[in-house]
């Protein structure tokens, strides 16, 4: 227990150290520093080499880039405009314009954008176990975990970007690009100004709040589209259900003109045939619905394979939103979720920002998810699962929902170890294994 | 008949006019009136309650010309906008029934409510000039202006346009939420009536015709036209971009750079009227990467970006 | 981060002054500055980013085990810190000739030499950190002149000069700088006293009891140094002779007693003649009668010699200086780790001066007593000879040996003359010395070793640690005399603490002494034999390098630039461009992508109603000039020449701001 403890204090101390030196201290403070250490160690002994001649040199250097270097109070108005989406693993740019207030001038100033603090609290680090993957060294001193941790809070790494000459009044535009490297939400907290010493090595900081937020939706691949063999199910409500006006324009047959007919829809060919006024008939709406299902029970320690089961989610909410059907979403968060996009419900986007945000769950049983699908089966054309393991709970789903007469399409997001080929073509899956997604949902695309 | 007015008069009447009505959107009125000295029709995109409508009325009634207003629907029907044949009992024939598309001013209100078939109805005749029904074909109005507008798509219950007909329209721009000092103005003019009901016409058809053939006349140098198809052709390469601008999108700004430098009193074009025409005239024909656009890219930014990445002909 | 031109040049060349290793450092420079002259940059792959790392490690060993065969350790160690610059050269030449500019990092550190591509910083300039080297190596150096501390600040500010913020004036800079060197040259000063402050209370703190040991430089000793000494069993010389050897070599001697110490006042050394050959020093003008062969020991490169009386040459000695004091002490310096050198014996040798007041002072507190000792027995300062006599039979008589104790008495001599009569040698020799003094014969207190045991294995006398010994020097007939009274028998007593291992240790540190020996031999008598090996070497491991490597090497070629052929545009003579140039001076310049008209509005403001509106006309004039196929009319051409003439005399007030 204690040990842990220490070795969080110590990997906050480090990261606080490390942050120091990075955002305090110019490359060209750093590279003095490293020499000033360099002649401690090799100007130890002052008997034996002249190298603590340059230690009190380089050390008077830098304490006085310090001591002239302590107030800076500019006033600058930071306004960004940031896109509202963004993709992990993709860059997006944006520009930030600023303005000088004040009445001196600012020159030579670096731009910094500060994200959240992504630095794991003492309860996060003592409930990750260790890791597999780390060597003895990372395993001894915790190192491993907390940067497991920090790249998993972590979305954006800071940015810093050197500011034009700015005369009181004037303002400037400046284009940045960020990559984020995971999906969420990025929560742009501050902005700092940073204004180096006369001599170049220790920056004096100012910062200002800005918060801003962008939903970062998860990576996706090109996905297969993938022909569910369904009927059209019966969607009571027809078009209206999608487009809120109106009557759907299926056309299904002609019968006589009752009185109260609308004109519009009075065929006049058959009039001119018959001598008879004949209407046209719309039928109700059928079309296709289907069913997305994420499977968010996941075993501690396999978030990795979670997240990649959110990024197969997602290429499929975009291929198959291509195609004229609704698509519901479907997972269990904090409780059974349910979100329908296509067909004038809305785009991909309302599914992805959705899945930007998705959650392991933890607390709920993995039955709710079946009675959540189970419900729906009646307006369901068919069903693809993205499943997280294949156990027995899985496997009653999956054949639940086949005897219902629901087409279902299972991706298994698996190491081939925990998933044979074998019980995939048994069962009827398909698996994907983390890490070569793209090559799986290919392989997908030739089963079918 | 009065001795014809030189082009940049025309062009100053009318934006007056319509100023009367729709305060503090001049850029927006330049390029709605560049649409129409080129010949070409404009798609406007804005939320509800901007102001798209007034300005289709208000240009329509600064010309003297024939508006027709047709609001899309999910039930549309492509007969309800190009006309229907209607059996005429007493005649025992048919007789075609011009739809609204029959006019000099078109308001398509919310085009991206109706379904596929109805919308390339729509674009078909725009795109043609003339309607083909039941075998009958009709020639449409010479001054034929259609301004359609749509809400962004983040709404709920809209059938986007496809990107290979949004080619069809020569610009694509928002006119945009006023700022407020300006919005005050507008209360206080609509306190007691819409100022648009007092708008008279200032400007005759012929005058808007003439218009355009001025605009056509208008010259200009191999530089500039280099200039152009530069900042066409950068679309077809940009980052994020899947299919880039054709070569209409190069007429569409050629056209757009000249009633612009007819709209200065210029008989030549200069730059500046090529950059201020640049977004509205290719931003919309850009289709972007679905990965790019959940980024945040729009075609806007893509055209911006282009424009202050070449060097301008000086 | 790449270092201005000839920064690195400048670096070496400080480093070649103050190490001396000119033959070096020159090509260094040359190649290091020369590559930027020359165009020609060679395409390096990781791989051979690789391999210059793997050289650089092989020639650092290499220069490692050049350096510990020609010197002794601590030398080699600050040395071969000397010597890095040689060793890290060519990673960066081969940063410097390659194409990009910049080393892979998997040359420096072999972790991540495997396909690390989660790695940020791929590839880094290492002019800034091989400068760095440059300096401190040039500081291993060791020269104790002002020059480094100027050759540094003047280098060290070149370098800054390129990380000067340039919003911030020049003057701030150099304030700091100098500021920053006048506060360094103070330090270091505080420093190296502070050091030395620092090390004498160490050695208070951990000797404040008095075993110093015997230590010319410190000029004293205490009671009981020696017999810390000779707790240890470990052989310390091996004496050679023909016949008998002889019986003490002393190592120093001193003159003052107070507190239970001795010391050596006014010792006054000086360098010791050299002799005729190479190596061989003269201690006193006597001829020599036979010789002896010592084999000593010294880690430190320097030491005492240890030399009988009559000592009065000593060759085989290739030791940088020798220096001798009035006290007979040798110490040599600059001398081999291992080594044996004859001494020449000369009866009637004499090295140690004369005897002067000190030889023949006794402390005040032991004064009383010793003078009645020396009346009991009668000593008289006229018959020395006799009187040493007495001396010794009365030690031989009344007192006996015991292994030496610490002791707590606060007067241990009186307690060992009168009460105990027991003690170990120094209280032997140091009661003797007093003992001949009071009666008024000068003595001195002398210090080194007995040579007792033979050993067969080595053939040769052994010195050990447990021999170490004290005795007296009195002033016999004019002459110094040897005169030792502690009872015979201490070798025995001695030997009985002698661990049951020593055979053992004894075969170890013969053979130790075996490879010390040829390794010094070596080096002093073929001059650096060992050294034209290394050097083949890696002579040898540098051209498979290069001839393995020059197969990879290829001439990047730079991609030869497409330009669609442009129609040549019309009006590119306006006079107008004139106008912009000027308004570039001023900070208000068009930005490459700004249409003219644009951007006259936008600096509108700035430039003032009264030289806008003209400019708007020739802007509008400009335009049909370069944009209207049509071209331009005489008149207007004109109207544009003389406007832009006019409005750029008039625009005389603008000011130039460095934007």
């Amino acid at each position: 227990m204690t040990l842990d403890r220490l070795r969080h204090v110590q990997m906050m101390a480090y990261s606080c150290v490390r942050y120091w030196l990075g955002r305090r201290w110019t490359p060209a403070g750093r590279l003095v520093i490293g020499a000033l250490a360099g002649s401690a160690v090799l100007g130890f002994d002052t008997a034996q080499s002249m190298a603590f001649q340059s230690f009190t040199f380089l050390l008077s250097l830098l304490l006085l880039a310090f001591l002239s270097n302590l107030k800076f109070r500019p006033k600058l108005a930071v306004a960004r405009g940031l896109p509202r989406l963004a993709t992990a693993g993709e860059p997006f740019p944006y520009s930030a314009s600023l303005v000088n207030l004040g009445s001196e001038p600012l020159r030579g100033l670096s731009f910094i954008e500060e994200v959240e603090d992504p630095r794991p609290s003492y309860e996060q680090y003592r409930a990750l176990k260790e890791l597999p993957g780390d060597n003895w060294l990372e395993r001894v001193t915790g190192y491993g975990r907390w940067l497991a941790l920090v790249a998993r809070k972590r979305i954006v790494a800071e940015l810093e970007k050197s500011l034009p000459d700015l005369l009181p009044g004037q303002g400037c535009e400046l284009s940045i690009e960020l990559v984020p490297s995971r999906r969420g939400m990025l929560r742009l907290r501050s902005v700092s100004l940073a204004r180096p010493d006369a001599m170049g090595l220790f920056n004096a900081i100012s910062r200002q709040e800005a918060a801003q937020d962008v939903v970062v939706l998860p990576k996706r691949y090109p996905a297969p589209r993938l022909e569910l063999s369904g009927n059209r199910r019966y969607q009571p409500g027809g078009v209206s259900l999608s487009s809120r006006v109106g009557d759907s324009q299926e056309f299904m047959a002609l019968r006589d003109y009752r009185p109260g007919d609308p004109l519009r829809r009075i065929h006049w060919k058959s009039w001119a045939k018959t001598g008879k006024p004949v209407v046209k008939e719309y039928e109700d709406e059928y079309f296709v619905r289907h069913a997305l299902v994420l499977d968010t029970f996941a075993a501690p320690g396999a978030e990795g394979v979670f997240e990649e089961a959110v990024s197969v989610a997602a290429s499929f909410a975009c291929s198959l939103l291509t195609q004229e059907s609704l698509l519901d979403l479907l997972f269990v968060g904090d409780k059974a979720y349910c979100f329908t996009a296509g067909r004038g419900q809305g785009g991909p986007e309302t599914l992805l920002e959705v899945l930007a945000c998705a959650e392991i769950c933890s607390d709920k049983p993995f039955s709710e998810l079946g009675a959540s699908v189970a419900s729906r089966r009646e307006s369901l054309s068919g069903c693809l699962c993205v499943l997280l393991a294949f156990d027995d709970q899985r496997r009653e789903l999956v054949r639940r929902l086949r005897s219902l007469g629901v087409p279902v399409v299972a991706a298994v997001v698996s190491d081939p170890l925990l998933l044979s080929d074998e019980t995939c073509a048994a069962e009827g899956l398909h698996r994907l294994e983390p890490g070569r997604i793209a090559e799986g949902l290919a392989g997908m695309a030739r089963a079918r | 008949m009065t001795a014809p007015r030189a082009p940049q008069q025309t062009f100053l009447e009318i934006a007056k006019n319509i100023e009367k009505v729709m305060r503090g959107q001049s850029a927006a009125i330049r390029k709605l009136l560049a649409a129409l000295a080129g010949g070409g029709h404009v798609l406007l995109e804005d939320f509800p309650g901007t102001g798209k409508t007034t300005l289709a009325k208000a240009l329509a009634k600064s010309i003297g010309a024939k508006f027709n207003r047709v609001q899309f629907t999910p039930d549309l029907l492509p007969s309800d906008i190009l006309g229907v044949s209607i059996f005429d009992q007493k005649a025992q024939a048919f007789r075609f029934h011009e739809g609204p598309v029959f006019t000099n001013i078109l308001l398509a209100d919310e085009v991206n409510r109706a379904s596929p078939r109805t919308q390339s109805a729509l674009l078909e005749a725009m795109g043609e000039g003339q309607v083909s029904v039941d075998g009958t074909t009709s020639r449409l109005a010479e001054l034929f202006f259609v301004i359609s507008t749509q809400n962004p798509v983040e709404f709920h219950g809209t059938y986007p346009l496809p990107e290979a007909q949004m080619d069809r329209f020569m610009l694509q721009f928002s006119p945009g939420y006023v700022a407020p000092e300006i919005e005050v103005d507008i209360l206080s003019d609509q306190q007691t009536k819409h100022p648009i009901d007092g708008l008279a016409a200032c400007v005759s058809l012929d005058d808007v015709l003439a218009l355009r053939r001025n605009c056509r006349e208008v010259r200009l140098s191999p530089e500039l036209k280099r200039y152009i198809i530069d900042i066409v052709g950068a679309t077809r390469g940009a980052k994020g971009v899947k299919l880039g601008a054709s070569p209409r999108a190069s007429l569409s700004l050629m056209k757009a750079a000249q009633a612009a430098a007819l709209l200065d009193g210029r008989d030549f074009v200069a730059p500046e009227h090529v950059q201020e025409m640049a977004v509205a005239a290719v931003a919309h024909r850009l289709s972007l990467d679905p990965q790019a656009r959940f980024s945040g890219l729009t075609g806007q930014a893509v055209v911006e970006r282009i424009v202050k990445s070449l060097k301008s002909p000086a | 981060m790449s270092a201005p031109p000839f920064l690195l040049g400048a670096a070496l060349l400080f480093w070649a002054q103050q190490t001396g290793l000119w033959l070096a450092a020159v090509p260094m420079a040359a190649v290091i500055e020369g590559s930027r002259l020359m165009s020609r940059r060679w395409e390096f792959s990781r791989e051979d980013f690789n391999r210059v790392g793997d050289l650089c490690t092989v020639l650092f060993a290499a220069l490692v085990v050049y350096l510990y065969l020609t010197r002794e350790m601590l030398r080699a160690l600050t040395a071969v810190l000397a010597w890095i610059p040689l060793s890290t050269f060519p990673l960066i030449a081969a940063q410097n000739l390659s194409s990009q500019g910049r080393l892979g990092l998997g040359a420096l550190f072999w972790s991540l030499r495997r396909g690390a591509s989660g790695l940020v910083l791929q590839s880094i300039d290492i002019s800034y950190p091989y400068f760095t080297l440059c300096i401190l190596s040039a500081g291993a150096a060791n020269v104790r002149t002002p020059v480094f501390y100027a050759g540094m600040f003047v280098l060290c500010a070149w370098g800054l000069w390129r990380f000067r913020p340039v919003a911030r004036p020049a003057w701030a800079w150099a304030t700091l700088v100098l500021a920053a060197g006048v506060l360094g040259y103070a330090g270091q000063a505080g420093l190296m006293t502070l050091q030395v402050s620092l090390e004498k209370a160490a050695m208070n703190a951990v000797f404040g009891g008095g075993e110093v040991p015997m230590d010319p430089y410190q000029t004293r000793t205490a009671i009981g140094s020696i017999g810390a000494i000779q707790q240890s069993g470990d052989i310390a010389l091996r004496v050679r002779a023909e016949g008998k050897p002889p019986g003490l070599l002393r190592t120093a001697s001193y003159n003052h007693y107070a507190n239970a110490q001795w010391f050596a006042r006014e010792p006054g050394f000086r360098p010791a003649a050299p002799g005729t050959q190479a190596a061989s020093w003269v201690l006193s003008a006597s001829a020599p009668s036979r010789s002896v062969v010592v084999t000593a020991s010294w880690p430190k490169g320097e030491g005492l010699l240890a030399l009988p009386l009559d000592a009065a040459r000593v060759d085989g000695l290739p030791a940088g200086a020798l220096a001798l004091n009035r006290l007979g002490a040798v110490k040599a310096s600059d001398a081999p780790g291992a080594l044996a050198y004859r001494v020449e014996l000369s009866p009637g040798a004499v090295r140690d001066a004369p005897p002067d007041a000190f030889d023949l002072e006794v402390p005040k507190q032991e004064a009383a007593a010793l003078r009645s000792l020396a009346a009991e027995l009668k000593l008289d300062g006229s018959k020395t000879g006799p009187s040493v006599a007495a001396v010794e039979r009365f030690f031989a008589e009344n007192f006996r040996y015991t292994i030496y104790q610490r002791e707590k008495s606060p007067e241990p001599l009186g307690d060992f003359l009168l009460k105990s009569r027991a003690g170990h040698c120094e209280y032997f020799a140091t009661a003797t010395v007093l003992l001949l003094r009071s009666a008024g014969i000068p003595a001195r207190y002398a210090g080194g070793y007995s040579v007792q045991e033979y050993s067969r294995l080595e053939k040769a006398f052994v010195v050990r640690q447990r021999h170490a010994h004290a005795w007296t020097l009195a002033w016999v007939d004019g002459a110094w005399r040897d005169v030792d009274t502690t009872p015979l028998s201490w070798p025995e007593i001695e030997q009985g603490r002698a661990s049951r291992l020593e055979p053992l240790s004894d075969m170890v540190s013969m053979l130790r002494l075996r490879v010390s020996l040829w390794r010094w031999r070596a080096a002093a008598s073929t001059g650096r034999g060992r050294g034209p090996l290394a050097w083949l070497l890696l002579l040898a491991l540098a051209g498979w390098f290069f001839w393995k490597a020059s197969a990879l090497f290829k001439a990047s070629r730079s991609a030869p630039g497409e330009f669609a052929a442009l129609p040549a545009p019309s009006g590119v003579d306006s006079e107008f461009y004139l106008i912009e140039e000027r308004l570039e001076k001023s900070g208000l310049g068009r930005r490459p992508w700004e249409a003219p008209a644009a951007w006259v509005e936008r600096i509108a403001s700035d430039l003032g109603a009264s030289r806008t509106e003209p400019l708007r006309l020739l802007l509008s004039l400009h335009y049909r000039y370069r944009f209207d196929p049509e071209g331009i009319s005489g008149e207007e051409r004109k109207a544009l020449r003389t406007g832009s003439r006019d409005w750029l005399s008039a625009a005389g007030g603008l000011e130039c701001r460095k934007s």
